[in-house]
């Protein structure tokens, strides 16, 4: 089907955009990479009064590392993870990640916030954005906030960002010396939406010993679902049987839906296998960096 | 700055040539190209960016021309399929579809071509994974897709 009647305005600068949503409010839905908003307008699933295109902001459209965290801007495009060496080294999961997120004609529009603005709940940047405590940027012609993302996701496809805000800005903190990542993901076919993905950052301490592991699971809710080794399976003991206790104990944290992808208790099987294998090969890759 | 408003001048070059129009924003750059400019190679699977029949190449990227506003093109250059001829001759890789009978209806063929041609831009000798990962956002009913991917690293060659 072809998009609904709307109104387009591409505003030049960041203060243009917050003036025209604080103007048009609930008829307002911004757009950038328009790689999950143009399907649901051309499925009808959307009809906004005004549609604002910030793509042409210059200021939204960098990236760079700063002292404690790696800042990504509004219209960052996703390809840029797997094309750009040096932005690829700051965001490691990120760009692991990238790989699996729909295909280049997707990731050469899509862009890295937009995805988490759209909180797919099996979409694949949401899961990273968690397991590495990223925080987004939200701003409004009232002001700047930073939401983390636990707080952001709200259910599926829906987020608590305001009516008249924007997000502009991904901060990911700094992961520390000492921490390796790794992200896993089953599909039914290369670059759809995972049936289960699992993003991990672990960390392990001078001698190289297991202390700590994150785990953010999409697929099996309606947000992305993290978990740490330190509260489900504190206990010491040999590192394979802790990873393997832990992944048991993800699971049965989880509800996870039935639908023409997998059963529930395919998504289980799914999560804690992944879960097993991403911890295992996050921590590996820690030591490896020492 | 501009008010929001629900036509728009759109002028961009399109193989080469410069074109302008006054359109609908919600037009997509897939009907601006088939409808405005009278460029019917590209084509219409889903419309929704699932099948990638609508692949062109967009200031150097391929895209998908379904979720691509006319007006967010603007001066900008498209290449479709219609331009991938030299002189009136298939380029290599049309040659190459033709030779190992990469296409059947040929409704998807275009978006193969544009996106392939996007990978040998970027990387002239790609593997066959490389190929395949490359192209798995196209999709193909007639072909099995065996073929497809053989006249890729038939043009790579």
């Amino acid at each position: 089907m072809k998009p609904p009647p709307f109104a387009y305005v591409a505003p030049d600068t960041l203060e243009e955009a917050l003036a025209l949503l604080a103007e048009h409010g609930d008829e307002a839905r911004v757009i950038a990479g328009g790689q999950s908003l143009m399907p649901m307008l051309a499925l009808r699933m959307a009809r906004p009064g005004v549609l604002v295109d910030i793509g042409g902001i210059e200021e939204l459209d960098t990236w760079q590392p700063e002292a404690d965290s790696v800042v990504v801007g509004a219209t960052v495009r996703q390809r840029r993870l797997l094309e750009e060496r040096e932005f690829a080294a700051a965001l490691p999961l990120c760009a692991e990640a990238a790989a699996h997120i729909g295909h280049p004609a997707t990731r050469s529009r899509g862009t890295i916030v937009g995805s988490l603005c759209h909180a797919d709940p099996a979409a694949e940047l949401p899961v990273c954005a968690s397991v590495l405590g990223a925080e987004l940027t939200l701003r409004s012609t009232n002001g700047s906030r930073q939401v983390a993302m636990a707080d952001f996701f709200d259910a599926a496809l829906a987020t608590t960002i305001g009516e008249t805000e924007l997000a502009t800005a991904l901060h990911v903190p700094a992961q520390g010396p000492r921490t390796g990542h790794a992200f896993l993901e089953v599909a039914r076919r290369h670059g759809d939406f995972a049936i289960v993905a699992v993003a991990c950052a672990a960390q392990v301490d001078e001698a190289g010993a297991l202390q700590e592991a994150t785990v953010s699971l999409g697929g099996v809710g309606d947000a992305p679902l993290t978990f740490r080794l330190s509260e489900l399976a504190p206990g010491g003991g040999p590192e394979p049987a802790r990873i393997a206790d832990f992944a048991e104990s993800v699971v049965g944290r989880l509800d996870p839906n039935a639908d023409i992808h997998a059963t529930a208790a395919y998504r289980r099987t799914l999560a804690e296998t992944l879960t097993g294998r991403a911890v295992t090969r996050a921590v590996g890759r820690a030591r490896d960096r020492n | 700055m501009a008010d929001p408003s629900e036509r728009m001048n759109v002028e961009l070059v399109v193989n080469g040539q410069a074109h302008a129009g006054e359109v609908e924003v919600r037009r997509t750059l897939a009907d601006f190209l088939r409808d405005d400019l009278g460029l019917t190679g590209t084509h219409l699977g889903c419309e929704h960016g699932a099948c990638g029949a609508c692949t062109v190449i967009l200031d150097g990227e391929p895209v998908r021309s379904c979720l691509v506003l006319a007006v967010q093109a603007r001066g900008g250059e498209v290449r479709t399929v219609e331009g991938l001829a030299e002189d009136g001759a298939l380029n290599p890789l049309q040659q190459a579809f033709k030779e190992k009978h990469a296409l059947q209806c040929g409704f998807c063929t275009p978006g193969f071509l544009m996106t392939a041609q996007a990978l040998l831009d970027r990387n002239p000798s790609p593997t066959e994974t490389e190929v395949r990962e490359y192209l798995s956002g196209n999709i193909c009913r007639c072909t099995g897709y065996q073929f497809i991917i053989d006249a890729v690293l038939h043009a790579a060659a």
